[in-house]
């Protein structure tokens, strides 16, 4: 067994380890990245190449995908769109039945207006429920009351004065 | 303020009653009242009845007819003979009065309103 001395350690075994520059990083402009200055013929690799073609596969495969994906919601939205249709066609048919019966119970309904019969309603339900706007007090509801009950409240009222 | 309101009320009721006892009890109650302002209603009611009756009551009677009115009472009436669409009643018992009361005095008046009422 070696003994351990400060001669033993390798130089580098205190050297940082060389950052790895990151292939996929595009500068093509040389700006410093995380304190490395990058070169432009970092991006000129084999690797990169490599991954050009892979990302064409990649991408040829992705527009199949997408391009089945598209197809299939375009069927999705075509049934949609034709099942929608079809309920606003039967809600349409249903509402045109339902018109066309009322119109047919309207043909045979007669409708009559009694305006006299309406003053009275109106009137009767006016002093039952409104008996301060029907005022007994006003000189046309005191007109028809007899001259005796006339000067009998005349006297009363004067006698408050 | 609210039997004030009533009282004016049956006043004017009396004044368009068809039951022509109503002028006797406005004579009766209201033109001898003490309120001036009862007085005040009551003969403008009478003016507004615009009968023989209710008029030779404003006109002519003693102690109850203009001469012998307050004279807010007596310009209250007055305006009220000048405001008649039909003037003509009141007409001939002012002329009436002219010539035949026994009375200067309320001779007098009657003149000066029929001139009054000859120019409205």
């Amino acid at each position: 067994m070696d003994k351990l001395s400060i001669n033993n350690i390798p130089k580098n075994f205190f050297r940082n380890a060389p950052q790895k520059i990151e292939a996929h990083q595009s500068n093509p402009f040389g700006v410093s990245f995380k304190g490395n200055v990058l070169t432009s013929d970092v991006f000129e690799t084999k690797r990169e190449i490599k991954q050009s073609s892979n990302l064409i596969e990649r991408a040829s495969r992705k527009s199949k995908m997408l391009s089945s994906v598209v197809v299939g919601s375009i069927n999705e939205f075509s049934s949609a769109v034709g099942r929608r249709l079809n309920s606003v066609i039967s809600f349409g048919n249903r509402i045109r039945e339902n018109v066309s019966g009322l119109w047919n119970q309207a043909k045979n309904i007669e409708i009559t207006f009694d305006m006299a019969n309406i003053g009275n309603v109106l009137k009767s339900k006016l002093s039952q429920n409104m008996p301060a706007i029907v005022d007994k007090y006003s000189v046309k509801s005191l007109t028809k009351l007899p001259v005796g009950d006339l000067e009998e409240m005349l006297v009363a009222r004067l006698a408050k004065i | 303020m609210k039997n004030i309101r009533i009282i004016r009320n049956i006043i004017k009721a009396l004044s368009s009653h068809q039951d022509a006892a109503a002028v006797e009890v406005l004579e009766r109650l209201g033109t001898n009242s003490d309120e001036d302002e009862i007085r005040r209603l009551t003969s403008k009611a009478l003016v507004a009845r615009n009968t023989h009756e209710s008029l030779s009551l404003v006109i002519l009677e003693k102690g109850k007819g203009i001469n012998d009115m307050s004279t807010s009472v007596a310009m209250s009436t007055i305006n009220e003979l000048l405001a008649l669409k039909d003037k003509s009643e009141a007409m001939k018992i002012l002329s009436d009065t002219e010539e035949l009361h026994s009375e200067e005095e309320i001779r007098d008046t009657a003149r000066s309103v029929k001139t009054l009422m000859l120019f409205s």
